[in-house]
């Protein structure tokens, strides 16, 4: 399985957010990190690759089928997953938790009627919750516990893609921690090709090998991480590297 | 350094914050904590250790919004806890201010950024002609020009939104600033700039810095000192440098081992080498269970 | 602050519910409550004209003789059923429109608004007057003309709540997720755009109960001898200055009523949202 985007270009009024971004995501167990700056057209990819945005020219591919020709997107959206930012806006502030979880498997007839609550709980271990948490509302858990059980609502579909747009942004370092230490762990348990979306490199050094940079909408670098960080060929590249803190006492240059 | 503490230009001494009722138990104990003219100090902790209270809590805020506030804060000498709003309202904006954590919503949205910074200069008695003149000097400061201020918040990025606060702190000649995780909603470039600013702003006019956040590498950097709070106490305060390359608690260890730090990057100064090592042989103690998420927890905004 | 709005709340809660519960009983049970059953609708009994309130006759007598606290009781049975009519299917109606219209958006959006917007486009009580006039005069031509004149505003106010709802996170999440439109419809943004809906709905209850008693009062409703209170205070008019219970007591009943509905408005609205559980807020 491989999802693809190439020459991908989006256009909002006559702005190009998105300009000819290519970009291969191989089967995982595998960690890719789209960086950049806030606008510099992330989001828009991500939101291209899961069929939410139709790109203004390119083509987005699932297994070599474009997506906009594709008659049955099931198969697809149940590859393809996505862990957003808002850890609040992500689930339905009305729904509790294990029965947004439990709609997902009925509406893909992942599990037997009968069994249904039992996989849920399983899916709720598996991400560090509990069977209690599937009673609650969203706004009953942490920032950090919603966005586990986003997770593990997205792992209900057995995807073979995750992206994660910027999953731990909106959460405080220590939570942040533990989710990149869960995404880890997933990642190779369940073989997921993991496309990490995020501005702070020092996220994306946790869980991808391989990164993408993004600027003004372009790719302008792309590589192993440690050879874009030890050689910046962009400076878009640069700054953004050594904007993250580092663990020392002298102030900013 | 310590035992001049006394003296300090700002002290919170057995400061307790109580919500609810008077006799609940307390959000904020905090026996002392000093901050001299000129001095950044970090205040780092998990969601709901207590932070932002601390900062709101020296602004005089905590007491308006239905707090039970003991102890004493003394700014200068002089007692801020039982001072009479009106006067306290005065040194707000002026003496101390705050810079909040969302910029998007800190501007009245309706507004041109420019009325709201206008108007507080005014409020605080410049002139006309000096407002706009202090204005624009302070945005020039921040790398902003003085046509940003006919914007509308949303019109402005974040980043650009936390530098017209500096600005205006700028203009007013702030001697205290109590920043409340300014940069968590900004990206890490954003992030950057805004620190760089800050230090500058000290540089200028001297003024001291309370810089709320929860991320111990970025306070490190910038930070002459950092307490570290938990559950509402102060449990180690130390000199930057001292705390993060030993640290004493074990909480700082697991705050320090969750700071996000690029650890393939080069230029390695011998002071990393030696940060990294508590983080590394304390990378398990995270995994502790999950209540800390918990804490953070049901306090959504 | 808390604890004193949750106390407030349940008192107003505990109101509500029990003068709505209470205008029901007395709907049901009318003919068990009311002394002269048969004054309702009944002959005249010119023995009784035009009697001031008393122990026999609680409310006193109309000019035909009738009993008016018998009349009052029954009208529990006419303007308030009318009301809760209208508010039911242009709830149904304007719901199903405006969901629809603000989740498809495009052209569909654009059909269905233009539609509503050419009924919003008449003032609407205009529309109600002209539609009653045709239409047979009684309840049933009442309910379909303030009907008709009603669902638009629902019809906008849900479309705007759905189109906002669409953009959430967690409708995109539905997407995403590959789950069907008939499910998302339903299961998400149905009940998270019809919150402040079931609000209005049940506040315009009583809205509704005044528009339509305005409507009997011109003759446009249900027609004597249908015991409306309305139309009571209509046929009281002549004697108002020399015999105050015909008028007065109906009108109270209308005003009552109201009171209940917009009562149970406010209390639908505290209670409705799941966010509104009380939960220990302590920032950082």
């Amino acid at each position: 399985m491989v999802l693809q985007a190439r020459d991908l270009t989006v256009v909002y009024g006559d702005t190009t957010v998105v300009d000819r971004v290519n970009l291969t995501l191989p089967e995982g167990p595998l960690g890719l990190g789209l960086i950049g700056e806030s606008g510099s057209g992330k989001t828009t990819v991500a939101r291209c690759l899961l069929g939410l945005v139709a790109p203004a020219g390119g083509t987005v591919t699932f297994n070599g089928v474009d997506l906009t020709a594709m008659r049955r997107p099931r198969p697809y959206r149940r590859a393809v997953q996505i862990v957003v930012q808002d850890t609040e806006g992500a689930l339905d502030p009305r729904m509790r938790v294990g029965r947004a979880i439990g709609e997902v498997l009925r509406a893909h007839r992942m599990v037997a009627r009968g069994v249904e609550r039992h996989r849920v709980t399983e899916l709720l271990t598996d991400v560090g919750l509990t069977a209690e948490h599937a009673a609650r509302y969203p706004h009953q858990l942490s920032g950090g516990q919603r966005q586990r059980a986003a997770i593990a609502r997205a792992l209900a579909v057995r995807p073979r893609f995750l992206i994660l747009d910027e999953p731990t942004s909106a959460l405080d370092t220590t939570v942040q921690a533990r989710i990149l230490d869960l995404l880890r762990r997933l990642r190779t348990e369940h073989r997921l090709s993991c496309l990490l979306i995020s501005h702070d490199l020092a996220v994306v050094e946790q869980l991808c090998p391989r990164v993408i940079v993004m600027h003004h909408g372009r790719v302008v670098e792309e590589g192993d991480l440690t050879d874009v960080l030890h050689h910046p060929r962009h400076p878009a590249t640069r700054t953004l590297r050594d904007a993250v803190p580092r663990l020392t006492s002298s102030p900013p240059p | 350094m310590v035992s001049a503490r006394d003296a300090a230009w700002l002290q919170l001494r057995d400061v307790r914050v109580r919500f609810g009722s008077s006799d609940a138990e307390p959000v904020v104990r905090v026996d002392e904590l000093p901050l001299d003219e000129r001095e950044f100090l970090g205040l780092a902790g998990e969601s709901g250790a207590g932070k932002t209270t601390v900062g709101l809590t020296v602004l005089g805020l905590t007491r308006r919004a239905g707090a039970h506030v003991r102890g004493s804060i003394r700014l200068a000498g002089e007692e801020l806890l039982s001072m009479p709003e009106r006067r306290l309202r005065r040194l707000r904006g002026s003496t101390m201010t705050l810079i909040p954590q969302n910029p998007a919503t800190a501007f009245n949205p309706v507004l041109p950024v420019g009325v709201t910074v206008l108007r507080t200069l005014r409020l605080h008695g410049c002139s006309r002609a000096e407002a706009r003149g202090r204005a624009a000097a302070g945005l020039e400061r921040v790398g902003l020009s003085a046509a940003h201020l006919d914007r509308h918040p949303h019109q402005l990025s974040g980043g650009q939104l936390q530098r017209v606060a500096i600005a205006l702190a700028s203009a007013l000649r702030t001697r205290l600033l109590i920043a409340d995780e300014p940069t968590s909603a900004l990206d890490v470039t954003a992030q950057a700039q805004i620190c760089t600013l800050l230090t500058q702003l000290r540089a200028e006019h001297g003024t001291a810095v309370l810089f709320i956040s929860h991320d111990l590498a970025l306070l490190a950097g910038l930070c002459d000192r950092i307490a570290v709070l938990h559950r509402g106490r102060v449990i180690e305060d130390r000199p930057a440098t001292e705390l993060v390359t030993a640290p004493h608690a074990d909480r700082t260890r697991q705050l320090l081992a969750a700071a996000p730090r690029l650890r393939g990057l080069p230029v390695p100064g011998p002071r990393d080498r030696r940060g990294e090592e508590p983080g590394d042989e304390n990378r398990e103690a995270r995994d502790d269970g999950y209540d800390e998420e918990a804490a953070d927890g049901a306090s959504g905004p | 602050m808390r604890a004193r709005g949750a106390r407030g709340g349940r008192t107003a809660l505990v109101l509500a519910l029990g003068g709505a519960g209470a205008i029901v009983l007395v709907a049901l049970l009318a003919p068990v409550l009311a002394p002269y059953p048969e004054d309702a609708t009944g002959a005249a009994e010119t023995a009784q004209l035009l009697r001031p309130p008393s122990a026999a006759h609680w409310f006193g007598t109309d000019e035909l003789g009738r009993d008016v606290f018998s009349r009052v009781l029954y009208g529990a049975r006419i303007g308030p059923v009318v009301a809760v009519a209208v508010v039911t299917v242009s709830l149904v109606v304007g719901t199903v429109i405006g969901v629809v219209a603000g989740y498809f958006g495009g052209w569909i959006d654009e059909l269905l608004m233009r539609l509503t917007d050419v009924f919003l486009a008449v003032p609407a009580l205009l529309l109600a007057l002209a539609l009653a006039t045709v239409l047979a005069p009684g309840p049933v031509g009442l309910t379909v003309a303030l009907t008709v004149t009603w669902w638009p505003w629902y019809a906008r106010l849900v479309r705007g709540e759905t189109a906002s709802v669409v953009g959430r996170p967690y409708i995109e999440a539905c997407r995403a997720l590959g789950l069907g439109h008939r499910r998302t419809l339903v299961r998400h943004v149905l009940p998270n755009a019809s919150t402040p809906l079931l609000v209005q709905a049940s506040t315009d209850v009583g809205g509704v109960l005044l528009v339509a008693s305005g409507l009997s009062f011109l003759g446009l409703g249900p027609q004597p001898p249908t015991p409306d209170w309305g139309l009571m205070v209509e046929q009281s008019q002549n004697y108002f200055t020399t015999h105050w219970w015909l008028g007065t007591f109906p009108g109270a009943a209308i005003m009552l009523v109201a009171g209940v509905c917009f009562l149970l408005g406010d209390v639908v609205r505290d209670r409705f949202d799941p966010r509104h559980v009380p939960r220990p807020t302590q920032r950082a």
